[in-house]
């Protein structure tokens, strides 16, 4: 729904949070058993069904109402994208989550949790749940749904739980169609078992200090154990696509009523959902793709809360009252079209948009050329309209070493192009030195997103280079061509973005270890940027430091501040070799009208909160 | 040679035309730059190791041959697999079927609409010819003819949105309560009985299906509509002039009898390759008219598809279109012998 920008129907999934560390773990045990003990109060008694019924001839009164982009599947391990995660966050559960997008991690499904000492094996406490087809939830389920997310043929994120979070496992070769040989996850050798009635614990092959932040991500969510027959042991109860579109079961506050593909997606609450009760009815999602529809949809108020196109927002609207504890900008926005006054709220998702080079082919003189040129501050006034702030750091402020005052403070004495200003003369300067003129001009290709709000953007820089002797070519893309050519090596100078998987800034940091930015290999890179040390001075140094990342990810103090000077040094090596150009982090903004007390989600967006304790009043 | 043996000899001749379209599609998304399992993960993961699993997941790594084999063999015996990108849980045929129904609807009032209005008012210029009803009906058909889809659609909807204080009235509410976008619930189809068990409650859902598609059928149909009057008006004028139209006046035929059984016949055939080919957006919609009304329909899924490269979705969406596309040209020179006998089927 916050529709960031126009950057493509995919955005970022954002399951993140801010620092994710042991002290906020603390406040998820302490409170997980207290939040038990009202969930049973509150399901057993009889007012919700006595509510239910009383609201029964009026279908549409207690059903929030909202618009989202094209649903793709309920699968959760099968599910990669934004839109699909507002809908299965609200039917699944995870063991932890960030409670209302709020940036920690809270205890959800899981009552209690333990760590070893080594810091490799959690234990999980399973509240008493069930799931919207009667069973128990159970470790088997945990277990179940685990091997699922690593070994399905279904699976779009295995590399979260094998990968990133590297819970224990066996491998075997295989060898592909183009007989080639790989290895690949051997089925049943997850290191997840059940250790008591309502225990599971999880091994990790070695200490990972976001074990919970990554885990509180949808594709971890817990499904009924052999539910689907996709992973190696289990028949299945229904047949695969049954599940992932018309009978996705979950232990979630909703039940889903109907997915009409390509139009809408309607849940019902359920009423004996572990957590306590469910303040509405149940939840519909129109879709629609087009911004003058989605504005037209909303301004006839057939939505309650809603994102609001870059095309349509004006932010002379924005009226700002009040900053919350948890950060976010609060206040108003209007009056819009329907002369109604919308309530609004604003805050800083943990994303970062930038332009990348291809370090290969683009020489380093011209690459200082666009730091020089880059003024953030203005391009985000003119061309985002203000939803964002500038970024200088990969990593966002919310997650950088030492939280967003370390971040300004190390821009303000550290970054040297210039902040907030356009240096022409210094690009000037440096062009010149390299021998470039007005007669031998230096030309490269720009490439990006379908995108007029970035092609404005382009268009503005490409002006300004002209004068440092930089002739730009704009060229559009589809992502999934752009990605393609990066993998090749075929971009010359690009723009993506990154949304954080985890609340750590080694989730950012990775794309600038250098080895992993190498085209056209037999490794599959993470960017494109052909980091080495024959086009960059600080390639070694980047090197270092993410050799340091990893010989400290375990969830210590000392490890910590390991990682941290390791992760500032990452930062400065891009800045020194110009791999990156930051260019800003979006502002995730969402809009209401009054009758809904619509809770705005915190800083890794709505896609992965709860619409549970939503109410609505009587609508106009 | 009669008609039905022709009908083979074309259905034959068919394959090679629907066998290359598939072909070309294929080569066109497997060569092409699109990477799938970019399009699955997203611009932040599609890139990595787990791009790398899925692309081999997909088949994309085995060779050519068996990728167009597979591909040919689920084409013809309609059992495509599940949709890559738009749908992972559908199959592609399944998902078609699934956003067929409201493109049809729509393409329907569109062609609707078109014919019965477009035509009828083309007749009415070609028999008053330099009128002022002439003049106006031509003019209107080429401004509305000039009107761009995109443009139409994005100003008619601002125009419902605000209806009330433009036009006086609230379309939102005028006659019974619908959306100004979002597709129509035709839901009513499933169940036809109901229009006789309880015809009060489904002919408003029917009238609502209609008033809910009406502005997108509108701005759909102008551009063909615009097409047919000006076509229709020619013919008409053709005809009118030809020396058997005269010969029949000068026997003493009634105008009317001179319109409805000699000039309307025959201005009909240039017009039949217009309509025809009109059928066609009853299936593959529009692109354009479909997202602004927030229809999402076939005309959406195959732009999202291609972009993607959502092989299975691709491949089923084109031969589909491909098969109705050959059917309605075969269709089509059938209709020419129905209206007009001179045309023969024999090769001289």
């Amino acid at each position: 729904m916050p529709d960031t920008n126009k950057l493509s129907r995919r955005r970022f999934l954002k399951a993140t949070g801010g620092a994710a560390t042991a002290a906020a773990l603390a406040g998820c045990t302490g409170g997980g058993d207290g939040e038990e003990t009202t969930t049973d109060e509150g399901t057993s008694g009889g007012s919700t069904d006595t509510e239910t019924e009383q609201s029964g001839g009026d279908s549409d009164e207690n059903i929030l109402q909202y618009t989202n982009s094209t649903v793709t599947t309920l699968d959760p391990v099968a599910m990669t994208d934004e839109a699909s995660s507002y809908v299965v966050t609200n039917i699944h559960q995870t063991l932890v989550h960030y409670p209302q997008g709020e940036a920690r991690t809270e205890s959800l499904l899981a009552s209690d949790y333990s760590v070893s000492e080594d810091g490799t094996e959690y234990t999980f406490t399973l509240k008493d749940a069930t799931f919207h087809d009667g069973s128990e939830v159970t470790p088997e389920d945990v277990i179940y749904s685990w091997e699922r997310l690593a070994g399905s043929e279904h699976t779009r994120r295995s590399s979260f739980i094998l990968g990133t979070l590297a819970v224990e496992h066996e491998t075997k070769t295989k060898t592909g169609e183009d007989g080639e040989e790989i290895e690949v996850y051997k089925p049943g050798t997850l290191g997840v078992e059940k250790v008591g009635e309502k225990k599971v614990k999880v091994k990790l092959s070695s200490p990972f200090s976001s074990t919970l932040g990554m885990i509180a991500y949808g594709v971890f969510s817990v499904h009924p154990e052999n539910i689907v027959g996709d992973v190696e042991g289990y028949d299945g109860k229904m047949d695969y696509n049954e599940f992932a579109t018309k009978n996705s079961v979950g232990c979630g506050p909703y039940k889903l009523e109907k997915w009409e593909q390509g139009t809408s997606v309607d849940l019902v609450k359920y009423d004996d959902y572990y957590g306590g009760e469910v303040k509405n009815d149940g939840i519909h999602w129109q879709i629609i793709e087009d911004d003058d529809a989605k504005w037209t949809y909303v301004m006839e108020k057939n939505a309650d809360a809603f994102g609001i196109p870059t095309a349509k927002y004006d932010p002379k609207l924005v009226n700002v009252e009040e900053t919350d504890d948890v950060g976010r900008d609060r206040g108003t926005y209007g009056p819009v079209r329907n002369d109604s006054t919308l309530n609004y709220s604003a805050v800083s998702e943990l994303v970062t948009y930038y332009i990348g080079f291809n370090m290969s082919s683009v020489p380093k003189p011209v690459r200082k050329a666009f730091a020089y040129a880059m003024n953030r501050e203005v391009l985000v006034k003119e061309v985002f309209k203000n939803r964002g702030s500038s970024a200088f750091h990969l990593t966002p402020p919310a997650i950088y070493p030492g939280g967003p005052s370390a971040y300004e403070e190390h821009v303000q004495s550290n970054y040297p192009y210039g902040i907030n200003e356009s240096r022409l003369d210094k690009a000037r300067e440096v062009m010149e030195e390299a021998g470039y003129s007005k007669d031998n001009k230096y030309t490269l290709q720009w490439t990006q997103y379908e995108s007029s709000t970035w092609e404005s953007m382009a268009k503005i820089l490409r002006d300004q280079l002209t004068s440092a002797h930089i002739d730009m070519k704009i060229e559009k893309a589809p992502f999934s061509t752009l990605t393609q050519r990066g993998r090749q090596g075929n971009l010359e100078v690009y723009t993506l973005g990154w949304g954080a998987d985890y609340p750590e800034a080694s989730n950012f940091l990775k794309l600038l270890n250098p080895s992993d930015t190498i085209t056209g290999g037999e490794t599959a890179p993470v960017s494109y940027l052909n980091w080495s040390e024959e086009n960059g001075d600080a390639a070694q140094k980047a090197t270092d430091a993410w050799q340091t990342v990893l010989n400290n990810k375990a969830p210590t103090e000392e490890a910590a501040k390991a990682r941290d000077e390791a992760y500032v040094a990452l930062e400065e090596a891009n800045w020194e070799d110009i791999g990156f150009i930051n260019l800003y982090h979006p502002k995730g903004e969402m809009f209401w009208y009054d009758w809904i007390d619509y809770k705005p989600p915190g800083a890794m967006g709505g896609a992965s909160a709860m619409d549970k304790d939503i109410t609505l009043s009587e609508r106009e | 040679m009669s008609r039905w043996q022709y009908l083979l000899k074309r259905i034959l001749l068919a394959l090679p035309v629907v066998l290359f379209g598939v072909t070309v599609t294929f080569l066109i998304v497997r060569l092409g730059p699109i990477d799938p399992a970019a399009a699955i993960l997203g611009p932040e993961n599609g890139s990595g190791a787990e791009a790398e699993r899925i692309r081999r997941q997909l088949g994309l790594y085995d060779p050519l041959w068996q990728q167009y084999f597979d591909y040919l063999v689920n084409l013809v015996t309609l059992n495509m697999p599940n949709s890559w990108v738009i749908s992972p849980g559908t199959p592609a045929f399944e998902l078609i079927l699934i956003y067929l129904p409201r493109t049809m609807w729509l393409g329907f009032w569109s062609v609707l609409i078109a014919l019965f209005v477009g035509i009828p008012l083309g007749f009415y210029a070609g028999l008053n010819p330099n009128t002022s009803g002439d003049y106006i009906a031509s003019f209107g058909g080429i401004v509305w003819r000039a009107m761009p889809n995109f443009w139409l659609a994005v100003i008619l909807v601002s125009l419902l949105a605000q209806s009330k204080d433009l036009l006086g009235f609230e379309w939102s509410k005028l006659l019974v309560e619908t959306n100004i976008v979002t597709p129509p619930s035709i839901a009513f189809f499933n169940n036809p009985v109901e229009f006789i068990t309880n015809p009060g409650e489904t002919f408003t859902e029917l009238l609502k299906a209609i008033k809910q598609v009406a502005p997108a059928a509108l701005v759909l149909g102008s551009s063909s509509m615009g097409n047919e009057m000006r076509i229709g008006r020619t013919a008409v004028l053709e005809t009118i002039n030809s020396n058997y139209v005269e010969t029949a006046r000068a026997k003493g035929l009634s105008e009317r009898s001179i319109v409805w059984k000699h000039v309307f016949r025959n201005a009909l055939i240039p017009l039949i390759p217009i309509i025809t080919s009109e059928a066609f957006i009853l299936i593959s919609g529009s692109v354009l008219v479909e997202l602004v009304f927030a229809i999402n329909g076939m005309g959406y899924l195959f732009l999202q598809a291609s972009v993607q490269g959502d092989l299975p979705l691709v491949g089923a969406l084109m031969y589909i279109s491909i098969v109705l596309l050959v059917s309605v040209n075969i269709l089509q020179d059938v209709l020419y012998t129905v209206v007009d006998p001179r045309v023969g089927l024999e090769q001289n």
